[in-house]
């Protein structure tokens, strides 16, 4: 087993997500649901994981939805693998057939792209497409759809923000009509986000509210230790307390497994033996090289990406008041320092971009009452790229 | 020779053993991507690897390298696919595109994929897409697809957004590629958080050539065409100065270094300046492709660079460049990371140079054309020392113009500058391996310095380090031009006493040292040489009063403490002895025999159990009975035989001693620590009955320890000789114990004859 910071993991050697799985298993017996995480923590893995260890009587079917940009795009991809589906069970997709030989006198041949004519009715496709997988459906079909957010972001701008109102509506409106139906929606940015902005366009539903969102959280201490020590096992590092290497592994990045990935790589390329302190120099290096070889900028730039440019302050002083901060904070004591910062009396505004900064993980809100930094990792980050004491 | 082709900008045309042959620096880059693309191959993980470097770094090279290893994998044959796109992908503008020139390279060994992607070319580009996608599904199978792409830059912008999204998903949904890909710097496509790739490679930035590694390439490169000439002067000083020169020029680049070695080994003018102009010539469009890249404001601040020669500061450049300072910043940053310019903090101010002056000069060529003067003047201010730039001046005809003409500028050059960049260099070189204590690369830098600046200083530091390699006639050679050069140099007279030292002479070495003295009187090291050369000839209280002197200038100076602690040791004032050498020992000095003295000095003072513990550190961290370890052992046996008069006091301190040394398992150096001490038995002081009770012990001792025995016999034929005088007594030796003995006890080889 090789650090593999970025690539494709083996299903098989992906550590410490059992327990999570099998929840993930036991919540889709009942209703479809929202895998969220922050970036890097392994969504994609456990998807996969899923995938290549299937339950007995449940067929998945993975597709990333990153490049798809029309509704009807979407629908096409969905049909390909109901169609594929169907030709595992020796049906055909009767309805859809029927209808697109409507629409265009067409027939449909082995791979499928709809005529464009087929754009303005793509609900319907999509309708029938999931009416011909419900009256066939031997094995029960779950869709794991990876980058939904992307997908409606894209929709949205080649599009309308109407359209992709319109994609969630329908996803929710069949979920409802077919009890059966079970769909994961992962994706690397929050699908809040999206729903956020489509809210300031005037979108007023709750389209993903039938669904459970389960986060992906870094991985168990022991885990992480566990994943730490096989990689440096499986790299033919020598170590002269493997375990306490491998422990200040896990810690010094919060075990986050992509990290963790990323520490053992960087260790491999030194050489040499191995120890606390070496992962030490290499965390610190990492956190504060120019060149950001862990691409923690995003934590800054994203930002602004996502956040309307009156929240912007907000947000940035927030977390700069709490990562210049040893302990958490209560809010009162956090707003006064970032009106500090910044002229406002604007309490409302700071609670309400405190919360999306929990939806994006930057924050998290302690049993008593204060915040913090979810991870220190991005905490020391933070406060480094910002230029801030401690 | 032999005539051996070395591609200088498609490596990947050369056979895979000529790439093996010249192939340097990234051994251990090159067996780790091997690794991750077998893990790749025989598990379901998948590698995605990135290496970033500018153009002329050996990318290409590294790729071939690893497509040829993989390719030689025997047991991944059936289980794996490579293609290798080729460098230039231009007309890559769409996933279809790309998903196309994966079969093109696959279709290079199978026909009958050729064919079956002829079937897409009929169809409507909307449907070839997911035609070929899937016809590429099939085709891998259950194999691993191993894909190289070059430019992984430029093949991102032919895809565009949309087309590296189709990408991506598609390498999610179907996991069996690998990649390793190439690209000259970070690029949008995987740096930015909203890029697809985004967090995608793993990233290998690849390194420059080091001094060390543009030699270890030239020396290949002369092995690889049997080019002996080029082979044997690489090892010389003057060669080792010209590669600086060349690793100025080339920054550090793998090309400039191929294209350069067929010029290395040129002496003459005449042989050089044309070929070199030609190449600077061939090398332009090279560079202008470079330019081209470029976006207007960074050609602005490369041209103005080019201008400038020099390091400039962002705001000097900012203001020239009619740009604010945020935006030469920001370009300044990028053309950094794509390997054009490279800066240095001054304070707090950055100045940023052209990365590779090979650039301009050919820039220069461009814009200078029929007069090449000034590019060609730095060149050969580079390429010669002053004194081969003067000697080739005085060789050259009248007539010879332009070339008359860039000698002498190129002379005026070297003159009016402060510093000579090759002397930079190997001075920061010189500093670097003394640092680390790594001598013999030091000597190099310092041949490299006497060569290139021939002062005093540089010839004495030659010789000092050849002294440090045991070299000893070098040395003497290197420091006696150096106080030739530079009589009035008390350190360079210091590095010749040594030198003379070292070769045994050492009145000679004396007489340099106390010339040395008297040059440098407050030099410590002059005083501290001086007292060992006194001390060897004999006269330790000179000796004594030098050591005091040394310890005077520098109180830290630990060697002149141990050695005072010796002088002392011999003149048997030993309580000042043992005061000196622990002084030696806080400062801390671990040399062998200041723990040996520690021991001496305490059997001389009856501390016998903490002289026992000293010679236990002694002999467990440096007892390998090394010669020098030797005499510290004859000099413990003689002050443990003065030690006492009781025997069997006596007997039970060679006892521990034994115990000690067989521990150790360097009993034969206590043999001949006894054996050495045979001459002692001779002396008044010690009578016959404390030789004969001497004898008495070694033998009992010998009884069962077989390393002792020739001692205990020697021992006891030289007692019974001093007792008797008879002869008879060294013939019952075997001839050659009889020699040894007759050697120690100074009896002639005449006696012997005369019986």
């Amino acid at each position: 087993m090789k650090a593999n910071p970025g690539g494709q993991i083996d299903p098989s050697e992906v550590i410490g997500r059992d327990a999570l799985i099998h929840r993930v298993w036991s919540v889709l017996e009942r209703q479809s649901l929202v895998l969220s995480a922050e970036r890097r923590m392994g969504k994609t893995c456990v998807v996969k994981k899923m995938e290549a260890e299937v339950p007995e009587g449940i067929l998945p079917v993975y597709r990333d939805l990153e490049r798809v940009r029309t509704p009807l795009g979407f629908v096409e991809l969905v049909f390909q693998d109901v169609k594929s589906y169907l030709s595992l069970v020796s049906r055909t997709a009767k309805r859809v057939r029927a209808l697109l030989s409507q629409l265009s006198g067409a027939e449909l041949g082995d791979v499928v792209k709809f005529p464009s004519i087929a754009a303005a009715h793509w609900k319907t496709l999509l309708t029938k497409t999931i009416e011909d997988l419900a009256e066939h459906q031997e094995r029960r079909v779950i869709f794991f759809w990876d980058e939904v957010p992307l997908m409606l972001h894209n929709i949205k701008r080649s599009k309308s923000e109407d359209a992709a109102m319109d994609v969630l509506d329908t996803l929710r409106s069949l979920r409802q009509m077919h009890g059966d139906l079970r769909m994961v929606f992962t994706g690397s940015i929050g699908l809040h986000n999206v729903i956020s902005s489509l809210r300031d366009a005037g979108y007023a539903n709750d389209p993903t509210n039938d669904m459970q969102i389960i986060d992906v959280p870094p991985l168990a201490p022991p885990d992480a230790e566990e994943l730490a020590r096989r990689l440096i096992e499986g790299e033919s590092m020598s170590s002269n307390d493997l375990d306490a290497t491998a422990r200040a592994v896990a810690s010094g990045v919060d075990c986050i497994p992509y990290y963790i990935h990323h520490v053992i790589d960087k260790m491999k390329q030194r050489g040499g033996s191995v120890s606390v302190s070496t992962v030490d120099e290499i965390v610190s290096a990492c956190v504060t090289e120019p060149l950001d070889p862990w691409h923690m900028r995003h934590y800054r730039d994203r930002i602004d990406i996502y956040y309307p440019p009156n929240e912007v302050p907000f947000a940035l002083g927030l977390l700069d008041a709490l990562a210049s901060s040893l302990e958490p904070l209560k809010f009162d004591d956090l707003f006064n320092l970032v009106k500090s910062s910044m002229v406002t009396e604007d309490r409302e505004m700071a609670l309400r971009v405190l919360r999306l900064l929990g939806s994006d993980h930057y924050v998290v809100e302690e049993t008593d009452g204060t915040y913090r930094f979810r991870f220190p990792l991005i905490q020391r980050w933070w406060r480094y790229e910002r230029g801030l004491p401690l | 020779m032999k005539t051996r082709y070395v591609s200088r900008f498609t490596p990947s045309l050369m056979k895979p053993e000529d790439l093996e042959a010249i192939f340097v620096q990234r051994e251990d880059l090159a067996r780790r991507i091997l690794e991750l693309i077998r893990e790749s191959v025989l598990t379901r993980s998948k590698h995605y690897t990135l290496l970033i470097a500018p153009r002329g770094i050996g990318k290409t090279h590294l790729a071939a390298i690893v497509y040829h290893r993989v390719r030689a994998m025997e047991d991944l044959r059936d289980k794996l696919l490579i293609a290798w796109l080729r460098e230039e992908e231009w007309g890559v503008m769409s996933f279809l595109d790309f998903l196309l020139r994966i079969f093109r390279a696959l279709a290079e060994e199978d026909d009958e994929l050729a064919e079956r992607v002829e079937t897409v070319y009929g169809l409507p580009s909307d449907q070839a897409e997911g035609t070929a996608a899937a016809l590429l599904k099939d085709f891998v199978a259950q194999r691993t697809l191993f894909v190289i792409v070059e430019n992984l830059d430029d093949l991102f912008d032919g895809l565009g957004d949309e087309g590296q999204k189709r990408l991506r998903a598609y390498l999610q949904e179907n996991p069996f590629c690998t990649i390793l890909a190439t690209a000259q710097s970070l690029f949008n496509g995987i740096s930015l958080q909203t890029s697809p790739f985004y967090g995608f490679f793993r990233i290998q930035h690849l390194q420059e050539l080091s001094f060390d590694q543009g030699r270890e390439l030239l020396r290949k490169i002369a092995s690889f065409r049997g080019d002996s000439e080029l082979a044997s002067f690489m090892e010389t000083p003057k060669g080792r100065a010209r590669v600086r020169a060349l690793h100025h020029l080339a920054g550090g680049n793998h090309r400039v270094y191929v294209i350069f070695s067929e010029f290395v080994t040129r002496g003459s003018l005449d042989k050089l300046v044309d070929p070199v102009l030609k190449t600077l010539d061939d090398l332009t469009p090279y560079y202008q492709a470079r330019m081209a890249r470029l976006s207007p404001q960074q050609r602005k601040i490369v041209e103005f660079l080019c201008d400038r020669r020099g390091a400039v500061p962002v705001k000097e450049l900012a203001s020239r460049c009619f740009m604010s300072q945020q935006t030469a910043s920001g370009q300044l940053r990028t053309l950094r990371e794509m390997g054009y310019v490279r800066s240095d903090a001054v304070g707090r101010e950055s100045y940023y140079e052209l990365r590779e002056i090979l650039m301009r000069l050919c820039m220069e060529v461009k814009n200078h054309r029929g007069q090449p003067v000034r590019l060609f003047v730095e060149f050969l201010r580079l390429w010669y020392s002053r004194a081969e730039l003067d000697q080739r001046l005085r060789l050259l005809p009248p007539s010879t113009g332009v070339e008359r003409e860039c000698l002498l500028e190129a002379m005026r050059a070297a003159e009016g500058e402060s510093q000579d960049p090759r002397i930079m260099s190997s001075e920061s070189a010189l500093a670097s391996y003394l640092k680390d204590h790594d001598l013999s690369h030091a000597l190099q830098a310092a041949e490299e310095l006497a060569s290139l600046r021939g002062r005093g200083r540089d010839w004495a530091m030659q010789g000092i380090l050849l002294g440090l390699l045991g070299r000893c006639e070098e040395a003497l050679a290197c420091t006696e031009q150096a106080t030739e050069l530079d009589p009035e140099a008390g350190y360079w007279w210091l590095g010749k006493g040594i030198a003379l030292g070292n070769l045994g002479r050492y009145e000679e070495a004396l007489s340099c040292l106390e010339r040395a003295a008297g040059l440098a009187p407050t030099i410590d090291l002059v005083w501290l040489f001086l007292g060992i050369l006194q001390s060897l000839l004999g006269r330790p209280e000179e000796a004594l009063s030098s050591y005091e002197r040394a310890v005077e200038l520098d109180p830290r100076l630990a060697l002149a403490w141990s050695a005072r602690g010796e002088a002392l040791l011999g003149l048997e004032r030993y309580e000042e002895a043992l005061d000196s050498i622990k002084s030696a020992k806080q400062l801390g000095l671990t040399i062998p025999g200041l723990h040996f003295r520690l021991a001496r000095c305490l059997v001389a003072l009856r501390r016998w159990d903490e002289a026992l513990a000293a010679l236990d550190i002694a002999l467990g961290r440096f007892g390998d009975a090394k010669e020098s370890d030797l005499s510290h052992t004859v000099l413990l046996v003689r002050n443990v035989l003065a030690s006492t008069v009781d025997e069997g006091t006596l007997a039970a301190r060679v006892r521990s001693l034994v115990v000690l040394y067989a521990r150790h398992k360097i009993l034969s150096a206590l043999a001949l620590g006894v054996v050495a001490n045979i001459p002692t038995l001779r002396s008044p002081i010690i009578g016959e009955g404390r030789a004969r009770a001497w004898r008495d012990i070694w033998r009992r001792e010998a009884a069962d320890r077989e390393d002792l025995r020739l001692a205990a016999r020697l021992l006891d034929a030289a007692v019974r000789y001093r007792e008797s005088e008879d002869p008879r007594i060294l013939l019952e030796l075997p001839a050659e114990e009889r020699k040894l003995l007759q050697e120690l006890l100074d009896v002639g080889k005449a006696d012997e004859d005369s019986e």
